[in-house]
């Protein structure tokens, strides 16, 4: 890797471990939830000899000891979990770029779970893909907008029409008086 | 042998115009799916899993299969022109394959990989038709707990082969697990892990968090990283066909590659990854020209290439015989068998013999076909890498909400989907391995069924799985498959102790 790189391995690291320690103790906690939740709310084998919880209490204790294990390896810097990662020499701040993408890409998933129903398959496709194209540094927007529309059509008619697959119209469309 | 029966009704099967176009249309999409990286097989069956729901069962499977070796094909090609392997099935193949493209022999080292695959997936098909019904009669006598037995080694091998670390395999498996456990136990009929929540009754569907951990992990995660150096194509030039010498340097290292792949794959130790560096370690120790290694050997072209159509083929040993996947790609297909009603196993060869031995067939047909569709037209696949990276990501992330949406109708499985998505892209940041946590997922509730079987059949003695021979060796390797590596990296560790502790801390 290049010089900046190393340089900022430093900080890099540090940061690693933080969100490493953080993400062992969640497993674990995830791992307490799972034994927990089974162990108390269900109830005994009765013939079957091996009942509902068994498993998931195995599962859980494992998850347990395995996130310990992560957390031993972070705290002795072993392990580190690097969210993002700046690209070597490219613009001024390229790790708030990766970071303004990122959450292009998350807020454009939300988007599409709410505008699914309402704006429908290709609206809500086209929407998605061009924010996604924005995200990775695609300069066109209107042209991304126009291609993912071309797209979601596409797909829609192959698999509405060709497959017989329900993909939802859009209740916003399908209220307009003249879509009747 | 009475073996050929079976296979020539298959090929009454395979040949049929319309399973014809499926395999065309499996390998086709195999191909472009192999060339470009962050899709894969595995992902491609996922996405298409509810789209071919109303299909013909006998035509699905042809397609699926045709994906998963057409992408041994197609990610080839990336690896030598482009030194990107579109699969880590070929990461071995860019070491030489790019370094002979660089010294213009790009397109002898396309011909060795094509032909190389041709021939070690038709002899791995042959393998399969031989082998396959031998292993049939033998699992007959699988009982529950030996069932239990196999599932275990599919977990140890699996969180001890991938990735970089056995503890963060051993984490995305039990992270599969948990997964699995949700929703109603199908013995006593009470919600597990469910939180209340009565969408989650019916479990999270392995499809939504493969297509989730695979597709909109990898887009988070390449997001996130944003774009980096920009890779250059090489053009194919030279001579296109191969010279004498490299046909004669060639067709060894495509035998042994197929006889060191097809073992593999059968093997529960992730698919075609593992044998591809063993064929590339056996060609440089076995050529005569050992210091052309790293400058461009046909040999670590040929050898690795082979080898992986072959353990591809080698995967459905015990996917179809005993219903236990190998690698993420089957257990996708798995999943696809579940969706069918079909319960891979002993049974199926029996029960439907036109898909066993109609798929099997169509592997030749499909060999066939990707020799003609890649041979020549190297330079078209190459194309496909000129789609934008924005747009490529933006469609894998329009087709993944499509195909998730589709499987229910259901704007809620949108959400877990993406959700799953997070989940993967934050595995990505830690280093954790995806692929266990969906073997994980899928052999998890399959396992625990047998287990609950097994003690249920003894009357709740435990030592039923050490006290019948069978499941107590599987047992015993399974074992000895996480301590193995473990012994030695401790051993390692303490011999170079000192050492590293001076130069690295």
């Amino acid at each position: 890797m290049s010089n900046a790189s190393e340089e900022s391995r430093g900080s890099a690291e540090t940061r690693g471990k933080t969100s490493a320690v953080v993400m062992a103790l969640a497993i674990m906690a995830l791992g307490a939830f799972v034994a927990y939740d089974s162990a108390t709310g269900l109830t005994g084998p009765g013939y079957a000899q091996v009942g509902p919880g068994v498993f998931p209490v195995i599962v859980g204790v494992g998850l347990l000891l395995a996130g310990g294990g992560l957390l031993a390896s972070a705290m002795r810097s072993q392990w580190g979990v690097t969210w993002i990662e700046r690209p070597p020499s490219t613009g001024s701040d390229p790790s708030t770029a990766s970071l303004r993408g990122l959450m292009l890409v998350a807020a454009a998933l939300v988007l599409n779970v709410v505008l699914f129903a309402p704006l429908g398959f290709i609206a809500a496709s086209a929407v998605l893909f061009a924010c996604v194209s924005a995200a990775l540094g695609s300069k066109r927007f209107i042209l991304d907008v126009v291609i993912g529309v071309g797209l979601a059509a596409t797909i829609y008619i192959v698999f509405v029409k060709g497959l017989g697959l329900q993909l939802p119209v859009g209740d916003l469309w399908e209220s307009l008086p003249w879509t009747r | 042998m009475d073996a050929l029966t079976p296979l020539l009704h298959g090929f009454s099967i395979a040949l049929t115009p319309l399973n014809l176009l499926w395999a065309l249309i499996g390998v086709t999409l195999g191909t472009a799916v192999g060339v470009l990286p962050g899709i894969g097989p595995a992902l491609t069956v996922a996405m298409l899993l509810p789209a071919t729901g109303k299909l013909d069962p006998v035509g699905a499977f042809i397609m699926f299969g045709g994906i998963y070796y057409g992408a041994m094909y197609g990610s080839s090609t990336t690896s030598i022109l482009l030194n990107t392997p579109g699969e880590n099935s070929s990461v071995v193949t860019a070491i030489e394959g790019h370094q002979m493209a660089k010294n213009g022999r790009g397109a002898a080292a396309l011909a060795t990989a094509a032909i190389g695959s041709f021939v070690a997936g038709t002899l791995a098909t042959v393998a399969l038709a031989l082998f396959a019904p031998v292993v049939v009669t033998f699992a007959l006598e699988f009982g529950p707990a030996d069932y239990f037995a196999l599932m275990l080694l599919a977990f140890t091998t699996v969180t001890a082969v991938l990735g970089s670390s056995m503890l963060r395999g051993i984490v995305s498996l039990l992270f599969g697990l948990a997964i699995g456990l949700v929703g109603i136990d199908m013995q006593t009929g009470q919600a597990r892990l469910t939180l209340g929540v009565p969408q989650l009754f019916d479990g999270i569907p392995v499809v939504i968090l493969a297509v989730g951990l695979f597709a909109v992990g990898e887009a988070l995660f390449v997001v996130s990283r944003a774009a980096s150096a920009k890779d250059t194509i090489i053009p194919v030039r030279g001579r296109i066909w191969m010279t004498r010498n490299e046909w004669k340097r060639s067709w060894k290292p495509w035998l042994r590659g197929a006889a060191i792949g097809f073992p593999f794959g059968t093997l529960p130790a992730g698919g075609a990854e593992i044998p591809t560096f063993l064929s590339y370690a056996v060609e440089k120790k076995l050529s005569k020209h050992p210091e052309e290694f790293g400058h461009g050997a046909i040999e670590g072209v040929a050898g690795p290439e082979a080898t992986n159509n072959s353990a591809v083929t080698g995967v459905l040993v015990p996917l179809l015989t005993l219903g236990l996947p190998t690698s993420a790609t089957a257990a996708i297909m798995l999943v696809a068998f579940q969706q069918y009603g079909l319960q891979p196993g002993p049974l199926l060869f029996a029960r439907n013999p036109d898909l066993v031995w109609g798929l099997i067939a169509s592997l030749y047909i499909g060999n066939v076909m990707l020799l003609v569709l890649n041979l020549p037209l190297a330079g078209v696949w190459v194309r496909l890498l000129a789609i934008p990276q924005p747009w490529l990501y933006g469609g894998i992330l329009v087709l993944a909400s499509l195909g998730v949406y589709s499987l229910h109708g259901s704007v809620f499985d949108l959400g877990i989907l993406y959700a799953a998505g997070a989940l993967g892209y934050a595995m990505r940041c830690a280093d954790i391995p995806v692929a266990p946590a969906i073997i994980g997922l899928i052999l998890g509730p399959l396992a625990e069924q047998q287990f609950r079987r097994a003690v249920a059949i003894s009357q709740g003695d435990l030592t039923v799985f050490f006290t019948r021979p069978l499941s107590a060796t599987i047992l015993a390797i399974a074992v000895a498959a996480l301590l193995v590596p473990i012994a030695t990296a401790y051993w390692q560790r303490r011999r170079s102790n000192q050492a590293a502790a001076r130069v690295a801390p």
